[in-house]
């Protein structure tokens, strides 16, 4: 089932570069979004180019069409049509998991003031399953005020090896003004530095600011982090509050966020 | 102790002989003297004849308020505040304008010995003060760097008749204040002298008192201040100042584990200056000034069993001398200076001393014309041997429309070069390992790291380093009037406007390891504007003075950012929204309204004086993740300040007052730390002639 919906989905993304491509010449009517002269596929309204297949309602095998002419059914198989209301992919990546997760660890690190060397244990993340993950297959992962993505490479010894094709970047707007990804954008960490500029708060260009009266590190207002995830969904993020309720460590490193994924490759939010 | 035993007997028992002879008190017959100012134009000028914005502190209005040192007198003027520094002294906002773009001079000379760009002003006396100037706005043309805010002058006792006056004061008040000083003034023609000793003594305060520091810790310091002049012909004119000061005071801080350390911190300050006048006709004369600074503070640090954690220093000088030539007619006065300045600074954190050299010329034009319409133009030139150099201007108009109604307009520039540890700071932080270079070292010492193996990564093009800073400048236009409605009621008004660019702040430009490295950057650019309103009256019994600034201040660039839309605020949980362009406040610790009212009720032995001040709400820090002051961050409420004192005569010469500072007792201890809760004082002054 799992591989079947992967292999679904890097079709679609397939199906969904080539519009891309195909959009600076004209495309002659009757191409289908899957490129196939008069074929069945359609863009659902996440923009997801959604095609018909047939469904062995036994063994649960699938069969993507390119052609539905001609097509000759088994007694166990179904035929599938994209805008069915049996389809269960129709329209499904504009189903948005929105959340807020609350006080994520990441304070177990420490800063050497001599060398400026820090250590400690990255905290990894997953947005689909909405929680902490030990395995590869997280998303952003975090320590003190250092923000990695599963994505690129990594540019210190500490961290977690990058073993998919996550991106980031910083967005200015709100939550709800941020409605679409901006492909272009997104960047992956490389060997100098992750792409959230891991600045301490100094700069004004990471995700936080610090105060040097105070020490205290706040999320910079209006700064929206916007992922690709390692599952090639999209995901963006708000960080509240670097510190833990009631407080108890005047260094933070606990992650309160808010974010909204989507449900697979759409770039609208 | 001995000390204050001495100081006792010295004061009490003079303050119980009576003395036979029976001398009127001067200041009553000279009541008629016109008030004059002579830092508006380096010469003697009635105050109601200069066309810049300009306020006297007279010695009864410093009496009344009690004060020891500048900063308690100075804060009751209109449109002054004092704040605390990062080191915890205070320094001056004038017009909105930061306490680090202001100059202050003790008779005419000017004070050394900065910390992080602000002069504190707790290190002068005013127990030996005729009175004090305060010259608002611009004013590079007479005085040259840092003279953007305005320019303080604080002259010190003289007499000016042939005689000698003995004064003693003691000052006892809360926290265990102690404030001696004595001084002596002696004319006799040729020859004028005065001297005078002060001695302050203080245990500080404590506003928070759960966490391990004191807000101020104890210290002690004490001030000499000599004075003189020798006519040595009648043509020929030699002055002098000689001052000392020196304060030493606990130093306290914490370790990196919450550990209470424990030190000494000390200043010593010389400033010297002499002047020789030559009147080389009735119309002609020609000055020599030669004036010489030095400021060194030391301080250290112990840990609990007695090991040095933590030492600096920071060693200033400066020389200066300075040829001034005049000629005055009837209905022109004409003034021309040149001179030289060298400036040296050695301090923890330099790789060497550090020199700076200075040769300036300035001419100054002040004329009458019509009888009515006085105009003066200054213009000076700053040459930096190893830096930028500049021209300052200022143009003055006055009109005299009657005797009594001043209209004045002046526009003026002003300049301030970057200071030496912007250009020279080579520090690291031991607590938190952050670097900050300065300019002038930044591109070496990043080379050299680079070279040394540590991991250098920086976030701009290293060429951007290799031009030098520029000088922050500002230009200052002040507008107003002055009407004497008739000889108990006066009233100014005064519009101002200062816009001060490439003002110099610290940004990030590399790391090492993860370790941030800062230098200096011109980049902001604000604005001040508003408008100042003061008035008196008085009758034989009482005496009414009141004022009142308002003021907009703001940063052009964030006021911008504003309009486009480009500024978010976080809500209380944590969730940004966009902001207006009309959500910007301005500047942080600039409230838009302040005033002040003072009343004073004289009898014939005995004076009552109340005065408030207000300052109304205003921002320290930004609370709601954006970095600038919008309508949705914390303030400061607003408040008044209050303090009452009471005066008496008990001989001819002896007089005793009794005051209390804070009588509302406001405090406000995580964010105002140089206003402690209600203060008591007791101050006996004898006086001998």
């Amino acid at each position: 089932m799992k591989q079947i919906f992967n292999i679904l989905i890097i079709m679609t993304l397939i199906a969904g570069l080539n519009s891309c491509k195909k959009d600076d010449t004209p495309v002659p009517s009757n191409l289908d979004c899957n490129q196939i002269a008069n074929g069945p596929a359609m863009l659902d309204s996440c923009g997801v180019c959604q095609q018909a297949y047939i469904y062995d309602y036994v063994s649960h095998a699938f069969e993507m069409l390119d052609d539905t002419n001609n097509v000759q059914l088994d007694p166990t198989e179904m035929l599938i049509m994209p805008d069915s209301p049996s389809n269960p992919y129709w329209n499904n990546s504009c189903v948005l998991t929105i959340g807020t997760f609350t006080e994520l660890d990441a304070s177990n690190y420490t800063v050497d003031p001599n060398n400026g060397t820090l250590s400690g244990n990255f905290v990894k993340f997953n947005f689909s399953s909405e929680s902490v993950v030990n395995g590869d297959n997280w998303d952003v992962a975090f320590r003190g005020t250092t923000i990695i993505i599963n994505g690129g490479e990594s540019s210190n010894i500490d961290q977690p090896n990058r073993t998919a094709n996550a991106a980031v970047y910083i967005a200015d707007g709100t939550m709800e003004s941020i409605t679409e990804v901006d492909v272009a954008s997104l960047l992956q960490d490389d060997s100098t530095s992750p792409a959230i500029p891991d600045d301490f708060g100094f700069t004004g260009t990471g995700w936080c600011t610090y105060n040097q009266i105070t020490h205290i590190i706040s999320p910079i207002a209006g700064k929206i982090l916007v992922f690709r995830t390692h599952d090639n969904k999209y995901a963006k993020m708000e960080i509240l509050n670097f510190y833990d309720t009631p407080m108890t460590s005047p260094y933070g490193g606990f992650f309160t966020f808010n974010y909204v994924l989507t449900g697979g490759a759409t770039t609208l939010f | 102790m001995r000390f204050l035993k001495l100081l006792f007997i010295l004061f009490i028992i003079p303050y119980f002989r009576i003395y036979a002879q029976d001398i009127e008190d001067t200041s009553i017959i000279k009541l008629e003297v016109k008030e004059v100012t002579i830092t508006a134009t380096k010469k003697e000028k009635e105050i109601q004849k200069v066309p810049f914005p300009v306020s006297i502190i007279d010695s009864k209005k410093i009496s009344s308020t009690g004060s020891s040192t500048l900063d308690q007198v100075i804060k009751n003027e209109t449109g002054i505040i004092t704040v605390p520094t990062r080191t915890g002294t205070e320094g001056v906002q004038i017009q909105g304008v930061d306490a680090s773009y202001t100059t202050v001079l003790i008779d005419g000379y000017p004070l050394i010995g900065r910390s992080f760009g602000t002069l504190n002003l707790q290190r002068v006396s005013v127990n030996d003060v005729k009175r004090i100037e305060l010259l608002k706005g611009a004013s590079s043309s007479l005085y040259g760097s840092s003279a953007i805010g305005g320019v303080i002058n604080v002259i010190s006792n003289r007499l000016s008749e042939d005689g000698k006056r003995f004064t003693g004061k003691l000052k006892l008040g809360s926290y265990n204040t102690v404030n001696p000083n004595l001084s002596y003034q002696f004319k006799k023609d040729p020859f004028r002298f005065s001297t005078s000793l002060d001695y302050y003594e203080t245990s500080g305060y404590d506003l928070i008192k759960t966490d391990m520091l004191k807000t101020v810790n104890p210290f002690y310091n004490y001030t000499s201040h000599s004075n003189l002049g020798l006519s040595l012909s009648k043509k020929l004119i030699l002055e002098g100042t000689l001052r000392y000061y020196y304060q030493n005071q606990l130093n306290t801080s914490l370790s990196l584990d919450d550990e209470k350390l424990e030190g000494e911190s000390t200043i010593k300050e010389w400033n010297a200056g002499y002047t020789l006048k030559y009147m080389i006709n009735n119309n002609l004369s020609q000055e020599i000034n030669i004036y010489g600074a030095y400021y060194r503070t030391d301080e250290f640090l112990e840990d609990l069993s007695n090991n040095l954690y933590d030492q600096k220093y920071f060693d200033n000088s400066l020389v200066c001398p300075e040829l001034i030539t005049r000629y005055n007619r009837k209905n022109i006065d004409v003034m021309f200076g040149v001179g030289s300045e060298n400036e040296k600074l050695a301090r923890t954190d330099f790789l060497e001393t550090k020199e700076q050299k200075l040769n300036f010329t300035y001419g100054q034009i002040d004329v009458r014309v019509f009888k009515f319409i006085n105009l003066i133009l200054g213009s000076r030139f700053d040459n930096y041997t190893n830096y930028d150099s500049h021209f300052s201007n200022k143009l003055g108009i006055g009109l005299n429309l009657s005797k009594a109604l001043l209209v004045n307009g002046s526009v003026g520039s002003g300049f301030k070069t970057p200071d030496f540890r912007q250009r020279y700071f080579d520090f690291t932080s031991s607590t938190f390992g952050y670097t900050v270079l300065g300019r002038d070292v930044v591109l070496e010492e990043l080379t050299n790291m680079q070279e040394e193996g540590l991991i250098v990564n920086t976030f701009i093009p290293l060429e951007s380093l290799n031009t030098p800073l520029s000088a922050e400048k500002s230009t200052n236009i002040n507008l107003g009037l002055r009407y004497n409605l008739s000889a108990k009621l006066n009233f100014d008004i005064n519009f101002f406007k200062n816009k001060i660019y490439n003002l110099i702040e610290t940004q990030l430009i590399a790391n090492i390891n993860a370790l941030p490295v800062f230098s200096y950057f011109n980049v902001n650019q604000v604005e001040t504007r508003g408008l100042e309103f003061n008035t008196k009256w008085n009758s034989n019994k009482w005496e009414i003075k009141t004022g009142y600034q308002l003021l907009y201040a703001f940063d052009s660039e964030v006021k911008e950012s504003f309009s486009n839309g480009e500024i978010y605020a976080k809500d209380e949980n944590g969730i940004s929204f966009q902001l207006e362009k009309s959500d910007y406040i301005g500047l942080f610790n600039r409230s838009k309204h302040m005033g002040n009212l003072q009343i004073s009720h004289i009898n014939k032995n005995s004076t009552y004086n109340i005065s408030f001040r207000y300052r109304s709400k205003y921002g320290l820090s930004d609370s709601n993740g954006n970095e600038v002051f919008d309508k949705y961050d914390n303030f400061i409420k607003d408040y008044t300040l209050c303090d009452i004192s009471y005066i008496t005569k008990i001989t001819k010469h002896q007089s005793a007052q009794l005051g209390i500072d804070n009588l509302f007792n406001f405090t406000y201890p995580q964010y105002i730390s140089n206003t402690p809760g209600r203060r008591y004082y007791l101050i006996l002054k004898f006086n001998i002639k």
